[in-house]
C-alpha cells in the first residue's frame, strides 16, 4: 500500500512538472523570446498621445457611502457644537441626484515596428495617483485579442497584465483622476516580454489537485471507516490553495474588520501598529492580479511593516468577551512577529490559525456524528466554509461551534430514552456559547435544550432547574446585546450618539429608531420580515441569489446552490449497510423547524435594525453563509425518510468526496487561481 | 486513568464546588473592577489638501495645548495622559527632555493668568527613549485633580551637556526650532487650542497638534464569563448530581 502510494506520488509529481514546463510556458519554449521596451516619457516617432476628460457614474454603494459621511459630519458637528463645513472634492461632479467621478483618459499610440510574442504586458512609472489602463493590440493595423485591463497602484507604480498574444503595435488607455494640469508619470515604461517562469503555486496547486483525486479513488477501508480524517487533510490541502492563492488581496466580507480585531488582539496591552498592518485595518492594502504584481505588492508590504515607527495605542491586558474567537489568528500574527516574518507569510500564519481551529472542532463534529457522518462532512466541506476558514474571519469559528453543539444535541434527539449525560451537556453547552460570543442571536439554538422530553431527565426536579438554568444563559447572552458590559475602546465617541449609531455602508440606519419603529408597527414588521425571507429562500431556490460563493471573489450559479442540497439530502437520506438507521421523531422534528424559524428570523431582525434605513419596506444584507450553522438541524428532520443503498460504504463516501472536491477545486481555479498566473 | 475515574466519579462533589466558585467571581467582578487604559484618537489624520506640519519646540519655544477632558463622553474615565506624534531631525544628537507641566484653567482665563499658578504636575520624559515620529504616550501624575478644562504645556529641557556645550557657544542655540518639535495639522477639535509661547508671547498656532487622549475607566472583564460559567456549572451540577444519585439509589436497590 505504501509503495503504491509514494509511486503514485512520483508520477503526480512528473506529470505535474511536464504539464509547467511545456504546457504552461508553451509559448515561452517555443515561440521567440525578444522583449520589447520604450520610455514612454521621452519623444519618439513610435509614439503619439492624447488626452481629454471623462464623467464616470459612481456606484450606488459608493454614492451611499458619500451620503452617510455627509450626514454623520453633521451629526458629530451638532454632537459637539461645532459648525458644519462640507469639504469639496474638485473631482466630484453631481448632476441630476446622481453622483459622478472626474476622470482623465490618456490614450497612447505605440508602433513596435515588428512582431513580438507577449506574454506580460507591464507598464511601470513614478505615479503619484491611483490609476488604471485598457491595453489595445494590433498586428498589421487590426486589433487583436480582446479587453485587456490593469489597475495602477501609485504604491507599486506598476500595473501588469497577462497578455499571450503577438502583436506589432498597441493603444495604452490611461485613466487617472482628475488634477487641472496633468503630465504623465515620470519615466513612464512600457514593457513586453516572453520570458520562461516557473509558478510555483500553480505547480502545487496541480500537484496536489491530481494527489486528493487520486488518493480519494485509490482509496480503501479508511475513508468510510474514518471520513473525519480525509476531511481534516483535505480541507487543510483546499485551505492551503486558497490561503496563498489568495495572499494578501483582501476579498472577504469585512474582512479588514476582523484583520483589525485578531491584529490588534495578537498584541498585549500597547498595540504597535504599522504601516502596513494600517493600510490592512483600513482595507487599503495594494491588489495584485498576477504573479508579478504580487511580488512588487509584498515588498510594498514588507518595507512599511516596520516597527520602529509603528502607531502606539492602548488597550485593557484582558481580552473582551467577543474578541476571543480571534485567538487562533492572533496567534499566528503574534508567531510571525516572533520569528520576524515578512508581512505575507504573518498573515497567511494568521489565517491558518483560523483553518486549524475550524479543521479541529469540525473533525470531532464528523467523529461524533456516527451514522450521519458524510451529513456532517457535507456541511465541513462546503466551499464557502472552507473559504472562510482561509480568511481572517470569525464566522467560521462561530459555526464550527455550533455545528459541534448541534451534533451532541443532534445525537440526543436521536437517543430520546437515554438520559442527558452530564459531560454532553457541559460540551454542548459550552459549543453553544463559544459560538454565540460574537454573534450572540445563535444562542436561541440551546432553546432546543428546553424543549428535550421528561424522558432525557431523571425527575422533575432536575428537569425544571437545568431548563431554567439554559433560559438563565440564552437570557444573558442575549440581553448583553442591549447592555453590553462596559468594554475599551474609542469607538465609543460617535456610539454615544444613538442617532449615529448603524451601519456605515447605508444612509438612514439607526439602532433606536430602528427599535421604535418595530414597536409601534409590530404587524408591518412582522410583513417585512416574512416577505424578506419567503423572497431570500425562493430566490436561492431558483437561482436568482447565489449561495455557493467566495464573497467578492465571485460565486457560482444556482445549479451548484442547488448540487449541494442534493447532496445534503443524498448523505442525509440514503444509508448503506453498516449505518445505524435513527430518527428523531416528530416531535422534536417540529420543535427543530420553529428553532431554525425563530433563529433565522432573529437574524434577519438583527440585519434590519442595524443595516437597514429606519422604516425600509425589505431586509438587506442578510447573506447565506448566517444559515450554515441551522443546516444540521434542517436536514435531521429528514432521517426519518432513511433508506438503505445497496452499494458499500466506501464508494458512497468516495462519490460524496469526489462531488466535493470537485466543486471546491473547480471554484479554487475560477475563483483564486488567475491572480498568480 | 484510574485517578480520573475517580475525579468522574466524585463530580457530584467538585461541580457545585466550581459552581459556587463562579457565583463568588461573577460578584467578586461587580464589586472589583479593574483599571484599564482606552486610547481615544481626537487628531490623527489629516484632511484632503492638508499636509502635517511641526509645532516647533527649543530656542524658548512651549506648546500651550488646551483641552477639556470630559467633552467625549459621559463614562469615559479619569484622563490620564496623552498621545502627540513626536519630530526628531537628529535622533542621536538629541539628549534632553520632554517636559510636560499641566495646569487647571478656569473658564475666560487668559494664558498668563493660569500659567501663574503652580503646575498640578510636571512631567519629564527622555528624548533618547522615543523614536522620530513615534505617538509617544505622556502619563501624568495627579490624574484625579487633572480633569475638565486644563493646559497641557510641552517644553523642551536641554541635557546638561547640551548646556555645557551652549555656554562655550553662547551665540549658538542649544536646539535650533526645528530639531524637536510635535506634529500638528489643520483640523481644529472641538474644545482645544493650540497655542505656541515664545519668549513670553503667545500666537495661536494655525490647527492644532495632532493627539489622542488615554483615559484609564473601569473594566469588568470577568463578568461576562463569571455570570455564564455559573448558570453553565449549574446547569452540569443539576445533570451530574441526579445522575450519580440515580446510580447509588440503583446500587442499593441491587443489594
Amino acid at each position: 500500500m505504501k509503495k503504491r502510494i509514494s509511486i503514485l506520488l512520483i508520477l503526480l509529481f512528473a506529470v505535474t512538472l511536464l504539464l509547467e514546463v511545456f504546457f504552461f510556458n508553451f509559448s515561452s519554449v517555443f515561440e521567440k523570446k525578444d522583449t520589447f521596451e520604450m520610455n514612454l516619457s521621452k519623444q519618439s516617432n513610435q509614439i503619439s498621445i492624447e488626452t481629454t476628460e471623462e464623467l464616470y457614474e459612481l456606484e450606488k454603494s459608493e454614492q451611499n457611502k458619500i451620503i452617510v459621511e455627509r450626514d454623520n459630519a453633521k451629526i458629530l458637528a451638532q454632537h459637539f457644537g461645532t459648525e458644519y463645513i462640507e469639504s469639496k472634492d474638485p473631482s466630484l461632479v453631481e448632476k441630476d441626484d446622481t453622483m459622478y467621478r472626474k476622470l482623465l483618459k490618456t490614450k497612447i499610440h505605440v508602433d513596435m515596428n515588428h512582431e513580438y510574442f507577449i506574454k506580460k504586458f507591464s507598464l511601470m512609472g513614478d505615479f503619484v495617483s491611483r490609476s488604471g489602463y485598457e491595453l489595445i493590440l494590433y498586428q498589421k493595423g487590426e486589433r487583436v485579442h480582446g479587453e485587456l485591463r490593469s489597475t495602477i497602484d501609485p504604491r507599486i507604480d506598476a500595473g501588469i497584465i497577462n497578455v499571450n498574444a503577438k502583436a506589432d503595435a498597441f493603444d495604452i488607455v490611461m485613466l487617472t483622476n482628475y488634477e487641472e494640469s496633468f503630465s504623465l508619470p515620470e519615466d513612464l515604461v512600457a514593457q513586453a516580454h516572453n520570458d520562461f517562469s516557473f509558478n510555483a503555486l500553480r505547480f502545487f496547486f496541480f500537484y496536489f489537485t491530481f494527489v486528493i483525486f487520486g488518493c480519494i479513488l485509490l482509496s480503501k477501508e479508511s475513508i468510510g471507516a474514518k471520513p473525519e480524517w480525509w476531511f481534516a487533510a483535505i480541507c487543510f490541502l483546499l485551505g492551503s490553495a486558497m490561503i496563498w492563492g489568495i495572499g494578501t488581496n483582501q476579498v472577504g466580507f469585512d474582512e479588514h474588520i476582523h484583520e483589525k480585531q485578531a491584529y490588534e488582539l495578537s498584541f498585549v496591552g500597547t498595540v504597535e501598529t504599522t504601516e502596513t498592518a494600517m493600510q490592512m485595518i483600513g482595507m487599503r492594502l495594494p491588489w495584485f492580479t498576477n504573479l508579478e504584481e504580487r511580488k512588487l505588492v509584498e515588498a510594498y508590504e514588507q518595507e512599511n511593516h516596520d516597527y520602529s515607527w509603528a502607531d502606539l495605542s492602548h488597550k485593557s491586558i484582558l481580552v473582551r468577551a467577543e474578541n476571543r474567537i480571534y485567538a487562533g489568528m492572533a496567534l499566528g500574527f503574534k508567531l510571525g512577529r516572533l520569528f520576524k516574518l515578512d508581512f505575507a507569510t504573518t498573515l497567511a500564519l494568521a489565517k491558518y490559525g483560523n483553518l486549524i481551529l475550524y479543521i479541529i472542532i469540525m473533525f470531532f463534529a464528523i467523529r461524533l456524528a456516527k451514522s450521519y457522518q458524510m451529513l456532517m462532512t457535507t456541511i465541513a466541506l462546503l466551499p464557502n466554509s472552507i473559504f472562510i476558514a482561509s480568511q481572517i474571519n470569525y464566522d467560521v469559528v462561530v459555526n464550527a461551534f455550533l455545528l459541534l453543539g448541534a451534533v451532541i444535541l443532534t445525537n440526543e434527539l436521536l437517543n430520546p430514552n437515554e438520559k442527558l449525560k452530564p459531560l454532553n451537556l457541559f460540551v454542548m453547552l459550552s459549543c453553544f456559547m463559544m459560538g454565540s460570543i460574537s454573534k450572540p442571536i445563535y444562542i436561541v439554538i440551546a432553546l432546543m435544550i428546553v424543549f428535550l422530553r421528561k424522558s432525557k431527565f431523571h425527575n422533575r426536579t432536575q428537569e425544571i432547574f437545568l431548563k431554567l438554568s439554559i433560559l438563565a444563559i440564552v437570557g444573558l447572552m442575549l440581553y448583553n446585546i442591549v447592555k453590553p458590559i462596559p468594554f475599551s475602546g474609542g469607538e465609543r465617541i460617535v456610539t454615544d450618539s444613538l442617532l449615529y449609531a448603524g451601519d456605515k455602508r447605508t444612509p438612514g440606519t439607526s439602532f433606536m429608531g430602528q427599535i421604535q419603529f418595530i414597536l409601534s408597527s409590530p404587524l408591518e414588521y412582522t410583513k417585512i420580515l416574512l416577505t424578506s425571507m419567503g423572497t431570500m429562500f425562493y430566490d436561492y431556490l431558483i437561482g436568482r441569489a447565489r449561495f455557493i460563493g467566495f464573497a467578492y471573489l465571485g460565486a457560482v450559479s444556482g445549479i451548484w446552490t442547488w448540487l449541494m442540497i442534493l447532496i445534503g439530502l443524498f448523505t442525509t437520506i440514503f444509508s448503506v449497510e453498516q449505518e445505524k438507521k435513527q430518527t428523531i421523531g416528530k416531535y422534536y422534528s417540529f420543535w427543530n423547524l420553529l428553532m431554525i424559524f425563530g433563529t433565522s428570523a432573529l437574524i434577519f431582525t438583527s440585519l434590519y435594525i442595524s443595516f437597514n434605513p429606519v422604516g425600509d419596506t425589505s431586509i438587506e444584507g442578510v447573506q447565506g453563509r448566517y444559515f450554515i450553522p441551522l443546516f444540521l438541524s434542517f436536514f435531521s428532520c429528514f432521517f426519518g425518510f432513511r433508506k438503505k443503498l445497496s452499494i458499500s460504504l466506501q464508494l458512497r463516501n468516495k462519490i460524496v468526496f469526489l462531488l466535493l472536491c470537485a466543486l471546491n477545486i473547480g471554484m479554487i481555479f475560477v475563483f483564486v487561481y488567475p491572480n498568480n498566473l | 486513568m484510574k485517578l480520573v475515574k475517580t475525579i468522574m466519579s466524585k463530580n457530584y462533589i467538585w461541580l457545585p464546588m466550581i459552581t459556587l466558585f463562579c457565583l463568588a467571581g461573577f460578584i467578586g467582578s461587580l464589586l472589583f473592577p479593574n483599571k484599564v487604559l482606552d486610547t481615544y484618537p481626537i487628531n490623527v489624520k489629516e484632511e484632503a489638501n492638508d499636509s502635517a506640519r511641526i509645532v516647533p519646540l527649543g530656542n524658548d519655544n512651549a506648546i500651550i495645548y488646551e483641552l477639556d477632558t470630559i467633552y467625549i463622553g459621559k463614562d469615559q474615565g479619569e484622563f490620564c495622559g496623552i498621545q502627540v506624534y513626536l519630530y526628531k531631525a537628529n535622533e542621536e544628537s538629541i539628549q534632553g527632555n520632554l517636559v510636560l507641566s499641566v495646569y487647571i484653567r478656569e473658564e475666560g482665563q487668559t494664558q498668563d493668568e493660569y500659567l501663574k499658578n503652580p503646575p498640578l504636575s510636571i512631567n519629564r520624559y527622555a528624548l533618547t527613549t522615543m523614536a522620530n515620529n513615534q505617538d509617544v504616550f505622556l502619563p501624568i501624575q495627579n490624574e484625579k485633580e487633572a480633569q475638565g478644562k486644563i493646559a497641557l504645556v510641552f517644553e523642551y529641557e536641554p541635557s546638561e551637556q547640551e548646556m555645557q556645550k551652549s555656554t562655550q557657544k553662547s551665540s549658538e542655540s542649544i536646539v535650533t526650532a526645528a530639531s524637536v518639535g510635535l506634529w500638528g495639522n489643520k483640523n481644529i477639535p472641538s474644545q482645544t487650542s493650540t497655542i505656541v509661547k515664545n519668549k513670553g508671547e503667545y500666537k495661536a498656532f494655525d490647527g492644532s497638534i495632532k493627539a489622542k487622549y488615554v483615559y484609564a475607566k473601569n473594566g469588568y472583564p470577568f463578568l461576562y464569563d463569571f455570570r455564564l460559567w455559573t448558570f453553565l456549572f449549574f446547569a452540569v451540577t443539576m445533570s451530574a448530581s441526579f445522575t450519580s444519585l440515580n446510580l447509588r439509589k440503583k446500587k442499593r436497590s441491587e443489594l
